[in-house]
């Protein structure tokens, strides 16, 4: 079938044209991101009306266990815990906790996703609603 | 013609896009109907105040089962361990070299392929619970197969092996605050 073969033959001549397009130099991926600083940390931040940076940590961690985390590293001084779930997939993924005003701590997450970097609304919105329920309080939207 | 085309396109440049794994990334972060189980069978309570104790013998069993500890936060009652094991099972190595000679008997070329070796990583949380301490564990690990590619990462969730540990943890808080 002709037509056939010309398709086959375009996507032939079409497959290193697109694939070009995605990247022409991977070293560009050490700055690259895909939503603008701003976006990120209203994504990836929630502030929680408490003073207790051991506490927060601690629930933090306890949020990694219950979502079948393996934590990797936590320094309650720095407020950072870092933590990785392999289900078939690999996500990693670091909090900060540090103090906001003289009321609120600050809750920062962001992950990856095997290869991709996580920048959607959702997953961190999941993160929060489970890290509520360990905390007890309310996970509250910066800006 | 036209139509094909503009499959063929998107198809293509689908596979360049940050990639759509959204379902996927909100599932990995969202609690579940098994949590509380999972909760249930990797947590153990010990009735003690002392958390340095119970670290101290979290270490001590961690050690006794061959991890070695890759970190340790004593203000947030982490251990972080792993260790390096054989990950060859004689089923699939016998599947593996069954399918081979099948394979080469119709005069194919066969290559087989399985599971050489897996990196087991552990992290115990100690937690202050009230008049008591709150010892929880998660176990995951990496298999590469003989090709040296990593085959599967995996969740470890089989309730007996995390019986077993707290089993091994309730005895050595029990050898470490009789000093044995």
């Amino acid at each position: 079938m002709p037509a056939q073969r010309s398709a086959v033959k375009f996507v032939v001549l079409l497959l290193p044209l697109a694939v070009a397009a995605c990247q022409t130099d991977s070293r560009q991926q050490v700055l690259l991101t895909d939503r603008s600083q701003v976006e990120l940390r209203a994504v990836q931040t929630r502030a929680f009306d408490t003073t207790d940076k051991n506490l927060t940590v601690r629930n933090v961690i306890a949020t990694f266990q219950d979502l079948g985390f393996v934590v990797d590293k936590a320094d309650e001084v720095l407020g950072t815990v870092s933590g990785t779930k392999l289900q078939g997939y690999t996500m990693r993924m670091t909090v900060t906790v540090r103090p906001r005003g003289t009321t609120q701590t600050a809750v920062r997450a962001n992950a990856q996703y095997n290869l991709v970097a996580v920048s959607d609304a959702a997953p961190y919105q999941q993160f929060f609603a489970a890290l509520e329920k360990a905390m007890f309080l309310t996970a509250n939207e910066v800006d | 013609m036209l139509r094909s085309l503009a499959i063929a396109s998107a198809l293509v440049l689908a596979g360049c896009q940050q990639h759509a794994a959204d379902q996927q990334q909100r599932a990995t972060l969202a609690l579940t109907s098994d949590t509380l189980a999972q909760r249930q069978y990797t947590t153990r309570r010990f009735e003690t105040k002392d958390e340095v104790s119970i670290m101290a013998a979290s270490a001590g069993v961690l050690q006794d089962l061959g991890f070695n500890i890759d970190e340790t936060s004593r203000a947030t009652g982490l251990l972080v361990a792993s260790k390096n094991r054989d990950a060859v099972e004689a089923g699939q190595v016998t599947g593996q070299i069954f399918l081979a000679a099948l394979v080469a008997a119709m005069g194919g070329r066969a290559d087989p392929v399985w599971e050489r070796d897996q990196k087991i990583r552990i992290s115990v949380v100690t937690k202050p619970a009230r008049e008591a301490m709150v010892v929880r564990v998660t176990i995951q690990r990496l298999i590469w197969n003989t090709k040296n590619q990593i085959s599967r990462v995996e969740s470890i969730d089989d309730p007996v092996i995390y019986q077993q540990f707290f089993d091994k943890l309730a005895q050595s808080v029990f050898l470490e605050a009789h000093e044995i």
